[in-house]
């Protein structure tokens, strides 16, 4: 292969990675924990699936590779290289192509779902100051992440926070005003209320939206609203969020399905009231409230969150995390899944009927 | 294959590959035997495809000049003798589509190949059958060279463009009210596609050689003391060599005219 004098070594064998075991399983792949055979540097290897692509390398995954190389921030996950796997005759496989990432201990699902991991206030700062700079990051350079959510988020041993997984990211630009995006994009739990309601033209404040939910699980310790149909999400944010109407969010009789659901009427807005039992900080409860807001043009943005009191009071955020370097082990939602012997079954994109129909909220 | 100690600096960046003169001196086609004015035929008519394809695809003039490019760099590391230069001009425009946010039909693209290359040989219209081998054999030898095309353009596929480049620097020499000129620009930049210029300088030396034969076939005066383009990052030096390189394109052979010709059929 390598003979001809020409073939330049853009492109390495996976083969110089040595697969450790699976970190991660989704409808875009499968995650393995891997190092490298001579630096015996670890990494994770994202292989993209190919399959069964009738229409050729999918255009998600270029979009990734596109955006990860734009991007470089120390809360965005760090895309080293592309590697590749040749296909073997004898077993009719075919060849795959792997991303090298950096290697994180932890994601934020896996933590938040083990009793023995605790955090204090000002690493809960620290820890969403991380997360919105990185999103601020992100916004700034016109790319909207579409599937944030605690699996998402990854924590390294040292308790900096990275976003990973920009499978469903795309660049918008401002100057376009009427996008066509697919409204059918982030995990129905994080789902803001205008997609939901078949919005199109979306922006940031999406990403905002799944922001706030995230940042109530670092104190519920479990997604807060947890439906299991497009009604019964809305149904859940309108029992948090009060109802949904044209006085709270204008444009919202412009949206194709809003009159197709029937939501519940004159339900009244009880953010605070419902997380307070768990959320006692008066910062961190209005926090969450502005990113929850229902009408996305009111919503809060990355910026204005990073100047948000909750960061510039006291406790101010921590300098490190110290239970992580305590942890040994790593936390990782998929990991967990499997450990445990009654399985909270997280939906994935466009498949969440299994749930049982319980209305769950805080 | 050895492994290499570090981690390969070339993937990841976004800016366009300059390769090195060695590397265009000696092409993988002519080590294969392949004659210099054979491939440089190949290579303007794989454009000249790709062109063609792009207009009935209605697709951006964007997504073509990605194609043009990855299609000149993929040949400059596999020979046209190993790889049919049709099937992967069909896959570069198929993966341009993508990464230009334009995606279109693979069964889309092997059609209108199909029937620019019936109108070449002067046969009459006709759809590709879909159920026919030809039509299968043909879309899975798209996808195996698209596949091809990554792999040894190590995913930096994403085609940084003078176009943006040429309406900025017009602005600043405050000639942007000339549409002549602008216009004139912008043609040489789609006729210098056709060449390796893209493999050779970075999008704003060519945005400046681009400027600089229009203003002077147009007798246009730019400040010459010191040159206007130096602002830009690009040397005299540079320039005229471009200068060399795009004259070749108005004395290539009848190959491009004939496919010229379809573009032309088409358009109108």
């Amino acid at each position: 292969m390598s003979k001809e004098p020409y073939n330049y070594p853009f492109i390495h064998d996976v083969g110089k990675y040595e697969k450790i075991t699976k970190i991660g399983h989704g409808t875009f792949g499968e995650v393995f924990k891997a190092r490298n055979r001579i630096s015996k540097e670890f990494v994770a290897l994202k292989r993209v699936l190919l399959g069964n692509e009738k229409e050729g390398f999918p255009i998600t995954s270029l979009r990734e590779i596109k955006i990860l190389r734009a991007l470089k921030h120390d809360n965005i996950v760090r895309l080293q290289e592309i590697c590749r796997s040749k296909g073997t005759p004898q077993s009719r496989k075919r060849g795959s192509i792997y991303l090298v990432f950096e290697f994180c201990a932890h994601d934020l699902a896996g933590l938040l779902q083990n009793p023995q991991v605790k955090f204090n206030l000002s690493e809960i700062k620290r820890m969403m100051k991380h997360l919105l700079s990185g999103l601020f990051y992100i916004h700034s350079n016109k790319v909207l992440h579409r599937d944030l959510k605690a699996a998402n988020v990854l924590v390294t041993r040292d308790g900096v926070l990275k976003l990973a997984d920009f499978g469903l990211a795309r660049v918008y630009s401002r100057k376009e005003k009427t996008h066509c995006f697919t409204n059918r994009v982030v995990t129905l739990w994080y789902r803001a209320p205008e997609l939901l309601l078949g919005c199109r033209d979306y922006g940031p404040a999406i990403d905002m939206w799944a922001i706030g939910c995230i940042m109530a699980e670092f104190w519920t310790r479990s997604a807060i609203m947890q439906g299991n149909s497009e009604t019964n999400q809305l149904t859940l944010i309108t029992q948090l969020c009060g109802s949904i109407t044209p006085e709270v969010y204008p444009d919202v009789d412009k949206l194709d399905l809003f009159k197709k659901f029937d939501l519940p009427a004159s339900q009244k807005r009880r953010v605070k009231e419902r997380l307070s039992h768990y959320v006692r900080d008066r910062h961190a409860l209005d926090l969450i409230d502005r990113c929850l807001t229902i009408d996305p043009a009111k919503r809060i943005d990355s910026d204005s969150a990073l100047n948000h009191d909750f960061f510039w009071s006291d406790p101010l955020p921590a300098s490190k995390i110290s239970c992580l370097s305590r942890l040994n082990v790593s936390m990782f939602e998929f990991l967990i899944d499997r450990k445990t012997t009654n399985p909270q079954h997280r939906p994935e994109q466009s498949q969440m009927s299994q749930q049982p129909g319980y209305d769950r909220v805080f | 294959m050895a492994v290499p100690t570090e981690f390969s600096g070339v993937v990841l960046s976004l800016e366009n590959t300059i390769y090195p003169d060695e590397k265009l001196q000696e092409t993988p086609s002519q080590l294969d035997g392949l004659s210099k004015e054979m491939e440089t035929n190949l290579r303007i008519a794989g454009c000249e495809y790709i062109q063609a394809a792009g207009i009935l695809l209605k697709l951006p003039q964007v997504a073509m000049a990605t194609a043009q490019v990855l299609y000149q760099r993929y040949y400059y590391s596999k020979s046209f003798v190993k790889y049919n230069y049709e099937i992967c001009a069909m896959a570069c425009i198929f993966l341009a589509a993508k990464i230009e946010e334009h995606p279109r039909r693979i069964r889309d693209v092997v059609n209108v190949f199909y029937h620019i290359r019936r109108k070449l040989n002067e046969l009459p219209n006709k759809v590709m059958d879909y159920m026919s081998n030809e039509y299968f054999h043909k879309k899975s030898e798209v996808i195996k060279a698209e596949r091809r095309v990554l792999k040894e353009l190590g995913f930096c596929v994403h085609v940084k463009h003078p176009h943006k480049c040429i309406v900025t620097y017009l602005k600043i020499l405050e000639c942007n009210d000339n549409t002549e000129l602008i216009q004139k620009a912008w043609n040489y930049m789609n006729d210098s596609l056709r060449t390796d210029v893209f493999m050779r300088y970075t999008p704003e030396t060519i945005a400046c050689a681009c400027i600089y034969l229009s203003a002077r076939q147009l007798g246009i005066g730019l400040p010459s003391n010191p040159p206007w383009y130096e602002v830009f990052d690009a040397t005299t030096k540079e320039m005229e060599v471009y200068l060399l390189i795009v004259s070749v394109i108005d004395s290539v052979d009848m190959l491009i005219y004939q496919v010229k010709y379809v573009v032309d059929i088409i358009a109108s």
